[in-house]
């Protein structure tokens, strides 16, 4: 581990112990609840219901797993969960990054009230504009749209996305981006092939953060689609455990095969994420 | 099978309408920039601005809060390249406009329409009315006075709420804290598997949320979920004979099986447990990227100089941790104070107000489940009023000023 370097060198042996056991106990808590929903897919349909808590159920069967891709169009709601979520996502990056561009390079008028501007848009909570984006949607008979859904998404990952970028663009030196300009380069060619380039750990993150923003968000989009051919995967697997007795093993199965990519996908970005989290909150 | 136009056809519509407001954006400040010197433009933009609210008003019967916001918008873009950019700063204005105005105009004018929504009466029996003829009765305070009034059948009242919300608030941070820097101390030493243990830590955080919580609602069922049945196991494992009966030792601690669904109590009890299990791995990471970067030689330090442990953790730990944890901190009251997905997603299928709804998840009840339109604006409103005051508090302490360019 990159870290082991400052970590306090010499532990006892008695101290190396009750650190083992109480970790132990945390991962055992962040482990089980999750270890769950694995058990009830392998469940078999006639015995979902059942206060047995062994890992891997003796009769377990992958009958779940087939039934949630034959009996409920789970294809088509994770395609349209990858459609919308790309599509935002790309958008986010795009506008973010020029605007972060603007924010970090240059000096001028509404800068500073801009940058505030867009914190306090991160202390608003979502539900608050939920209900006019909803009302003005059905005016404008736009519900049931996805543009009316990536409105409410980006209003809320815009602001952050341009903070962070912003944090990162602020760290690498402008000497480069100035002598490509003195060597005749436009000041988008500066952006675009100098400090773009440079930044694509950074633009990543915020790709994901931006990804995994809009692939798990399930209160706006209950309330703007109602179109079943439209659903995201969020709106069908609530539907699915809604009625919970019946459908708990479908869920439970669906849940393990979405949770899987997204779960490997956050481990190996996790650190980035939270350097970047860091970076755009504390050093502004 | 799949099929893959419907989707493909909302998300070309998207991007037409996306570029088409992107392209008038950079077209607007194109034009600015040419005529902000003629002596026409201030009036030009003045009499567009009225133009709008005029045509708005008489042709769309827009609402007033659609027909101010326009039309005060060229007067006030004006007045920006007249007085305050004087022909300078292009670049700059080309880079940040697309996604500035964007999110103000997508920002603004909702919360704008809200605060209309608050002064006027829309419901689900004037809606129709609305959309038709874009008319609603003027409402005054009324709205506002509801919210304030003692609850009803539908509704807990509105200080009970934020009592509990505050509550919900100090007690997911409190152990999101303490538990997070607890661990990351842990994970902070010379211990074998230590990046297993980390990688595993932070599964709860790296699942999606919905299926995290939905999850857990399910085990919280009184009969099937393995909280009460993992509650009797330790029971009658650890049960001890006393006198005539015998003593379990959780009953005796007062933690028993619980109606968890049905009792408002237990109910917030469960949300505040899934909360608490979701929110403290992010607590952990930040707080161990903290204490990895103190150097190792100010322990050595301090312990040739014989300061304790404890000493050692006051003095070097706390102090060197609190400039990331301060920010990390602020931004996670506001996530919890605004976390409505948790709260809604554990009590929505109960309908309405349970005895366990914090404000943010109260209000997204009231518009939806009730479709009190005009009622959830003026609380809308007042949950903003009090975000307002917790904003002061992060502006403050996250010291935006200290910025490199000044």
């Amino acid at each position: 581990m990159a870290g082991n370097h400052t970590a306090i060198s010499k532990v006892s042996p008695t101290r190396a112990l009750l650190s083992h056991i109480a970790i132990w106990v945390a991962v055992i808590i962040a482990v089980f609840p999750i270890s769950r929903i694995v058990t009830i897919s392998l469940r078999p349909g006639n015995r979902l219901l059942s206060s047995d808590l062994s890992i891997i159920p003796a009769d377990a069967s992958f009958e779940n797993y087939v039934r949630v891709f034959s009996e409920k169009p789970f294809l088509q709601w994770i395609y349209n969960s990858l459609v919308i979520t790309v599509t935002t996502s790309l958008i986010g990056v795009i506008l973010a990054s020029t605007a972060a561009y603007a924010f970090s390079r240059f000096k001028f008028p509404g800068r500073k009230s801009g940058l505030l501007f867009l914190m306090m848009t991160q202390m608003i909570p979502a539900a608050m504009l939920v209900l006019p984006i909803y009302l003005i949607l059905t005016q404008l008979n736009l519900l049931n749209t996805y543009a009316g859904m990536v409105v409410a998404y980006s209003v809320t990952t815009l602001p952050f996305s341009i903070w962070v970028l912003k944090g990162y663009f602020d760290s690498v030196p402008r000497s480069l981006e100035e002598s490509a300009r003195i060597d005749g380069c436009s000041e988008f060619g500066a952006f675009y092939r100098i400090l773009l380039p440079l930044s694509t750990p950074s633009l990543a993150i915020v790709f994901l953060f931006n990804f995994t923003q809009a692939w798990n968000e399930y209160i706006i989009a209950s309330t703007v689609i109602q179109n079943p051919g439209l659903r995201t995967w969020p709106l069908g697997l609530y539907e699915l455990q809604g009625n919970y007795s019946s459908e708990w093993g479908m869920f439970a199965a669906g849940s393990v095969i979405i949770s899987i990519p997204v779960v490997l996908l956050f481990l190996y970005s996790s650190k980035y994420m939270v350097s970047g989290l860091t970076v755009g909150g504390s050093k502004g | 099978m799949v099929d893959f136009v419907p989707a493909l056809l909302e998300v070309l519509r998207l991007l037409f309408l996306l570029s088409l407001g992107v392209a008038f954006i950079l077209a607007a400040v194109q034009l600015n920039y040419a005529y902000w010197k003629n002596p026409a433009y201030l009036p030009f933009m003045f009499a567009l601005g009225l133009a709008i609210g005029f045509v708005l008003k008489s042709h769309f019967s827009a609402d007033w809060s659609v027909v101010v916001f326009l039309g005060v918008a060229p007067m006030a873009v004006s007045l920006f390249f007249k007085y305050a950019l004087k022909g300078r700063h292009k670049s700059p204005m080309y880079f940040a406009a697309p996604a500035v105005v964007g999110v103000f105009l997508l920002f603004m004018y909702p919360l704008m329409f809200e605060l209309y929504l608050a002064f006027h009466w829309l419901n689900l029996e004037t809606l129709g009315q609305w959309i038709r003829t874009g008319e609603i009765e003027f409402a005054g305070l009324r709205n506002f006075a509801t919210v304030l009034q003692a609850g009803t059948e539908t509704r807990e009242s509105f200080w009970t709420i934020t009592g509990r919300t505050f509550l919900w608030t100090g007690i997911n941070l409190f152990f999101h804290l303490t538990l997070g820097m607890g661990l990351a101390i842990l994970l902070n030493q010379k211990l074998r598997f230590v990046g297993i243990y980390r990688t595993i830590l932070i599964l709860p955080w790296a699942i999606p949320q919905l299926i995290a919580v939905l999850a857990w609602r399910g085990e919280f069922h009184s009969t099937y979920g393995y909280v009460n049945n993992i509650l009797d196991i330790v029971n009658s494992l650890f049960s001890i004979p006393w006198g005539d009966g015998v003593i379990q030792p959780l009953t005796w601690l007062g933690i028993e099986r619980q109606a968890w669904w049905s009792d408002p109590t237990a109910l917030f009890a469960s949300i505040c447990i899934v909360n608490i299990w979701l929110g403290v791995p992010f607590m952990m990471i930040v707080s161990l990227s903290a204490l990895q970067a103190i150097p190792r030689s100010y322990y050595e330090a301090a312990s040739l100089d014989g300061a304790s442990r404890w000493t050692q953790f006051r003095n070097i730990t706390l102090p060197l941790v609190k400039p990331v944890m301060i920010p990390a901190t602020i931004l996670g009251m506001i996530w919890t104070f605004n976390n409505v997905n948790v709260v809604y997603l554990m009590t929505a299928q109960r309908g309405g107000s349970q005895g366990a709804d914090i404000l943010v998840s109260d209000l997204y009840k009231q518009a939806f489940f009730y479709n009190r339109y005009s009622f959830s604006a003026a609380y809308a409103v007042v949950i903003f009023l009090i975000l307002l005051a917790l904003t002061a508090v992060w502006f403050r302490v996250s010291k935006i000023a200290d910025d490199p360019i000044k």
